[in-house]
C-alpha cells in the first residue's frame, strides 16, 4: 500500500504531491484528503492537520470533479469535505468515497452544522462534521477525535436521528425487519446515548450517567452515525455506479 | 258482437234446416231455431193479445211499463223420439215456467216476479227426457214480467243435446266469463286509479277510477242472478251508476286534455251533481220521460266532451291526447252502432251493447297515459339527475380551484410571514451585533479581543437564527441542547462549568418556529449575561415538567454562583437584553422570575403547557 505524504503547504486547488516513502514513525500515518473551495480555509485546515502527529494530508481539492477523479485511483483514511462546491455538492464526493472506500471516515466541513446538511451528509456516509468557525488551532485534535468517535452531535440532529430510529422500531416495521443484526438496528445503549444527546448532554455527562468511559460514548456515537447511514451506503454504491464513479463488476 | 254472429249462424242453420225439411221431410240431427210462437199476453188479469208472434219478444218494447204475463206455445219438431231433446234459450225473464206436453220442465221465480227476480240475461239450457217427447211435442213458455226490468223471451233453439249444449256453452262463455274478465280488469284499473290519486293527489285519477269502478259494476250486474238487492232499489242503483260513470269519464277526459273549463265542463259538472237527484226523482215518480231526458243530456255531454277532445287534438297534438281521442272515437262508433241496431230492430232482445266492451278502450287509454306519464317523469328525473351531476361537477371544480387559490395564498402568506420573521430576527439579532462590532472596531482604543468578542456574538446569533429555522416540533429539550451546543465554547472560555439536568418533557405541539426562536433567544440572553457579567464558576440548567393545581408547565431554571445583583433595580435599569427577554416571555405566555443575591442569580422561566 502506498503512503502519501504531503508538504506542509498545499496552495493550488488540485495539488497532489505524492511521495512514495516508508512511514517514519512506528504508528501508521493517517492519510487525509481535504475538499474545500475557499483557499485560506483549506490552507489553514491542511496546516493544522499536518501539524498533528501521525496525520498527513495526501491531497486537497477545490472541485468535485478533481476529487472524484483522485478517489478512483487512490487510497485514504479520512475525507474532509465542504458541501457547497463550485461544480457540485460535497454530497457527491461523500457518496463516491463511501462506495469506493468503505473503511474511510468522512467528515463534513459546514458553516452552521445545521440539521439539513448534516443529516444529508450522514445519510451519504459521513460520520461527523467540523464547523467552519471552529478554532482552527484545534482542527487536528478534532479530526483525531472524530476518527475515534464522530463529532459531538447537536441535540437537534440527535433528536432527528432518534425519531428516525423510533419510527423504524414501530411494530409494523419490526415485523418486516425483525431485530436481525443487519447493521442498522441500534442497541439499547446506543439509543440511550442518542436520547441523552437529544436532550443536550455532553459526552462526559453521558459517560457519567451511563457509567461508562467517554471513549465508549464516542464509540457509540460513531456506530450510530454508521448504522444510520448503512442503507444509504447501499444507495451510495448504486448512485456511484450510476454516475460512473464505481466500475461495474 | 258475437251474439249477432251467433244469431246469424242460428238463422243460417234454421234456413238450412227448413230448406232441407222441404226437400225431404227427413229430420236429422241439427238444432232447430224456434222463432215463431202463439202468444197470449195477460195484464192485470185481462188477456190483451192472442196472436202468433215472431221471437224475440221484448216485454218493455211491446207492453211498456206495465206488469203482466205472456204465454208462448210452440210446436217442436222431434226427429227421433227415442233421444232426449236439448233446449237452449239465450234470454228469458223475468220469471218463467216451461212446460213440455203439459208437463212442467222448469220453473224460475214466482208469478208475479218477486223483488229479487231480475231481468235474467243468463242463457238457459234444459234437457227434455226422451219419454216426454211425442212426434208433435208442444213447448209452452210462460214468462212473468215487471215493468222496467227488461223481461221477454229470445228465440229458442232445440235439437240433439250435444249440439245444442255446445251453442249454450259458447253463449254462456261470452255472457258470463267474458264479462267477468272485463269486470276484473276494470276493477283493477279502478283500484290502480284510486291508488294513483291517493299517492299523487291528481284529481283526474279519482274521476277515472270512480268511472271505471261504476262501469265495472254495471258490467257485473248481470252476473248477479237473482238480484242482490230488491227491486226497485236495485234498478235505481244501476241507473245511478250509469248516470254517474258517464260524466265522470267526461271529466277525466277534459282534465287530461287540459280543457276543464267552458260550457262542456260546466255541463259535465251539472250532470255529476244532478245525477243522484235525477235518479231519485225518476224513481220516486216512476217518471220514464225524466230518465229519457237525462240520458239525452248525457249524450250531449259525451258529444261535447268528444268535440273538445278532437278540436284540442287538432290544435295541440300529443300522444296522451291521441290515445284519449282514439278511445273516445271507438266508444262513440260503438254507441252509434248500438243506437242504430236498437232503432232499426225494435224487437231486438238478445243484443249486447258494444259500448259495454268498447269502454275497455278507456281503461287501455288510461293505463297508457299512466305509463306515458311515468316514462316522462322518469326521463325528467334522469335529466334532472344528469343536470345535478353536471352542477355538482362544476361546483366541485369551482371548489377545487378556490381551494388551489387559497392554498397558493396560504403559501404566499406563509412565505411572507416567514420572510418578515427572518428579517426581524436578522435585524434584532445579527444586525444589532454586527453594528455593535462595527462601532467597537471604529473606536481608536478598540482591542482585538473586543472586536473578536463582538464578531463571535454575531456569528452565534447567526447560528441560533439558523437553528430556529429548523423546526424542533416543540421539543424543548432539544432546543435547550441546541443553545448549549452553540454557547458552551463561550462558557468554557469564561471558565464556567455548566451542570446540565434536563428531563424528558412533554412536546409543545402548538409551537411553531416562532416560539422555538423566542425560547432560544431568552436562553441566549441568559447565557450571555452568565458568561459576561456573572463572574460565576459554576452554573446549572434544569428543566422539569411541573403539574400544579389546575395548570401544568415546564420550569426552566438557570442558576449560578456569581456575584448577583439587586433584582429591585432589574426593571429600572434593565438593559435592552432583559427587555427583550421579558417581551419574548410575554409572547410565549411564559413568566420569568429573577432571584439574585450575594450567593448568585437564578432565572426561573415557567412555560405553560397549554395556551
Amino acid at each position: 500500500m502506498f503512503q502519501y505524504l504531503i508538504a506542509a503547504r498545499c496552495k493550488s486547488q488540485a495539488t497532489l504531491r505524492a511521495t512514495a516513502s516508508p512511514s517514519l514513525s512506528m504508528q501508521k500515518t493517517v492519510s487525509v484528503v481535504v475538499v474545500e473551495d475557499d483557499d485560506s480555509t483549506r490552507e489553514i485546515i491542511c496546516e493544522r492537520i499536518t501539524e498533528q502527529e501521525g496525520m498527513a494530508v495526501v491531497a486537497s481539492f477545490g472541485l468535485v470533479a478533481t476529487a472524484l477523479e483522485w478517489l478512483q485511483h487512490n487510497q485514504l483514511d479520512i475525507l474532509l469535505t465542504d458541501l457547497g462546491l463550485p461544480d457540485g455538492s460535497g454530497i457527491q464526493v461523500i457518496a463516491a468515497c463511501t462506495a469506493l472506500h468503505p473503511q474511510c471516515d468522512i467528515m463534513v466541513i459546514t458553516m452552521f452544522g445545521d440539521e439539513k446538511n448534516v443529516i444529508e451528509s450522514i445519510d451519504a456516509g459521513a460520520v461527523g462534521y467540523i464547523l467552519k468557525d471552529a478554532d482552527y488551532l484545534d482542527v487536528g485534535r478534532f479530526v483525531a477525535d472524530l476518527r475515534l468517535g464522530g463529532s459531538p452531535m447537536s441535540s437537534l440532529i440527535a433528536r432527528k436521528l432518534l425519531s428516525r430510529v423510533q419510527r423504524a422500531m414501530e411494530p409494523a416495521e419490526v415485523i418486516h425487519a425483525p431485530s436481525a443484526p443487519d447493521g442498522r438496528t441500534l442497541s439499547p445503549r446506543e439509543i440511550q446515548a442518542l436520547d441523552l444527546m437529544a436532550r443536550g448532554y455532553t459526552y462526559s455527562e453521558i459517560a457519567a450517567l451511563l457509567g461508562v468511559t467517554v471513549s465508549t460514548v464516542q464509540t457509540h456515537t460513531k456506530r450510530i452515525y454508521i448504522k444510520l447511514s448503512v442503507h444509504n451506503r447501499c444507495e451510495a454504491v448504486f448512485e456511484a455506479r450510476k454516475m460512473g464513479i464505481l466500475q461495474q463488476e | 258482437m258475437r251474439s249477432i254472429a251467433i244469431k246469424l249462424k242460428n238463422c243460417a242453420a234454421m234456413l238450412v234446416a227448413v230448406a232441407l225439411a222441404s226437400i225431404a221431410s227427413v229430420s236429422f240431427a241439427a238444432p232447430t231455431v224456434l222463432a215463431e210462437a202463439d202468444v197470449t199476453i195477460t195484464v192485470a188479469g185481462t188477456t190483451r193479445i192472442t196472436e202468433p208472434l215472431r221471437l224475440p219478444f221484448s216485454w218493455y218494447r211491446s207492453m211498456g211499463e206495465v206488469d203482466g204475463q205472456a204465454r208462448f206455445v210452440m210446436q217442436v219438431p222431434v226427429a227421433n223420439a227415442t233421444e232426449p231433446l236439448g233446449i237452449y234459450i239465450p234470454r228469458i225473464g223475468n220469471t218463467f215456467v216451461i212446460n213440455i206436453n203439459q208437463r212442467e220442465l222448469a220453473r224460475f221465480g214466482s208469478n208475479p216476479p218477486g223483488p229479487y227476480d231480475d231481468a235474467a240475461t243468463r242463457p238457459r239450457y234444459f234437457t227434455v227426457p226422451a219419454d216426454w217427447l211425442t212426434p208433435q211435442t208442444t213447448l209452452e213458455v210462460i214468462i212473468a214480467a215487471k215493468g222496467g226490468r227488461n223481461g221477454g223471451l229470445s228465440t229458442i233453439t232445440t235439437g240433439p243435446p250435444a249440439e245444442v249444449y255446445k251453442l249454450f256453452a259458447r253463449d254462456e262463455f261470452e255472457q258470463i266469463d267474458l264479462r267477468l274478465m272485463l269486470v276484473v280488469g276494470g276493477v283493477m284499473l279502478g283500484m290502480l286509479g284510486l291508488l294513483w290519486w291517493v299517492r299523487q293527489r291528481d284529481v283526474s285519477y279519482l274521476y277515472y277510477a270512480l268511472a271505471e269502478l261504476l262501469w265495472s259494476f254495471l258490467t257485473a250486474r248481470h252476473l248477479f242472478d237473482p238480484a242482490p238487492l230488491p227491486w226497485p232499489l236495485w234498478g235505481h242503483i244501476i241507473q245511478a251508476a250509469f248516470v254517474l260513470s258517464v260524466p265522470l269519464q267526461c271529466k277525466f277526459a277534459l282534465i287530461v286534455i287540459d280543457q276543464d273549463k267552458g260550457w262542456p265542463s260546466k255541463l259535465t259538472n251539472f250532470m255529476l251533481i244532478g245525477a243522484i237527484p235525477a235518479v231519485a226523482l225518476a224513481g220516486h215518480f216512476g217518471s220514464r220521460p225524466l230518465v229519457s231526458l237525462w240520458i239525452g243530456l248525457l249524450a250531449i255531454n259525451v258529444l261535447a266532451m268528444a268535440w273538445m277532445v278532437f278540436s284540442t287534438l287538432s290544435r295541440h297534438s300529443s300522444l296522451e291526447r291521441k290515445i284519449l281521442a282514439g278511445a273516445i272515437a271507438i266508444v262513440l262508433i260503438c254507441a252509434l252502432r248500438d243506437v242504430t241496431v236498437r232503432w232499426t230492430s225494435p224487437s231486438i232482445y238478445t243484443d249486447i251493447a258494444w259500448v259495454r266492451y268498447a269502454w275497455a278502450g278507456f281503461g287501455i287509454g288510461f293505463a297508457w297515459i299512466i305509463a306515458e306519464r311515468m316514462r316522462r317523469a322518469t326521463n325528467a328525473l334522469s335529466a334532472l339527475n344528469a343536470s345535478l351531476a353536471d352542477q355538482l361537477a362544476a361546483r366541485d371544480a369551482e371548489l377545487t380551484a378556490a381551494f388551489a387559490r387559497e392554498r397558493v395564498r396560504d403559501v404566499e402568506q406563509g412565505a411572507l410571514l416567514e420572510r418578515q420573521r427572518l428579517m426581524r430576527d436578522l435585524h434584532d439579532g445579527l444586525g444589532s451585533h454586527l453594528v455593535g462590532a462595527l462601532r467597537v472596531a471604529q473606536q481608536a482604543s478598540a482591542s482585538k479581543d473586543e472586536i473578536t468578542y463582538q464578531l463571535r456574538m454575531a456569528v452565534d446569533q447567526l447560528k441560533i437564527t439558523v437553528d430556529a429555522m429548523q423546526d424542533a416540533e416543540g421539543d424543548i429539550p432539544s432546543l435547550l441542547g441546541a443553545i448549549r451546543h452553540r454557547l458552551s465554547p463561550r462558557l468554557e472560555a469564561a471558565g464556567i462549568t455548566l451542570k446540565w439536568d434536563v428531563d424528558h418533557l412533554p412536546t409543545m405541539r402548538h409551537w411553531g418556529v416562532r416560539q422555538s426562536f423566542d425560547l432560544q433567544m431568552i436562553l441566549f440572553e441568559a447565557f450571555t449575561n452568565l458568561a459576561v457579567h456573572s463572574g460565576a464558576k459554576c452554573a446549572t440548567l434544569s428543566a422539569r415538567h411541573e403539574v400544579g393545581p389546575g395548570s401544568a408547565c415546564i420550569v426552566i431554571k438557570i442558576c449560578d454562583d456569581g456575584r448577583g445583583f439587586d433584582p429591585q433595580t432589574l426593571h429600572a435599569t434593565a438593559g435592552k437584553g432583559i427587555k427583550n427577554m421579558l417581551a419574548r416571555c410575554k409572547s410565549l405566555g411564559a413568566v420569568m422570575h429573577v432571584e439574585s443575591g450575594s450567593g448568585g442569580t437564578c432565572i426561573i422561566l415557567k412555560v405553560p403547557l397549554a395556551v
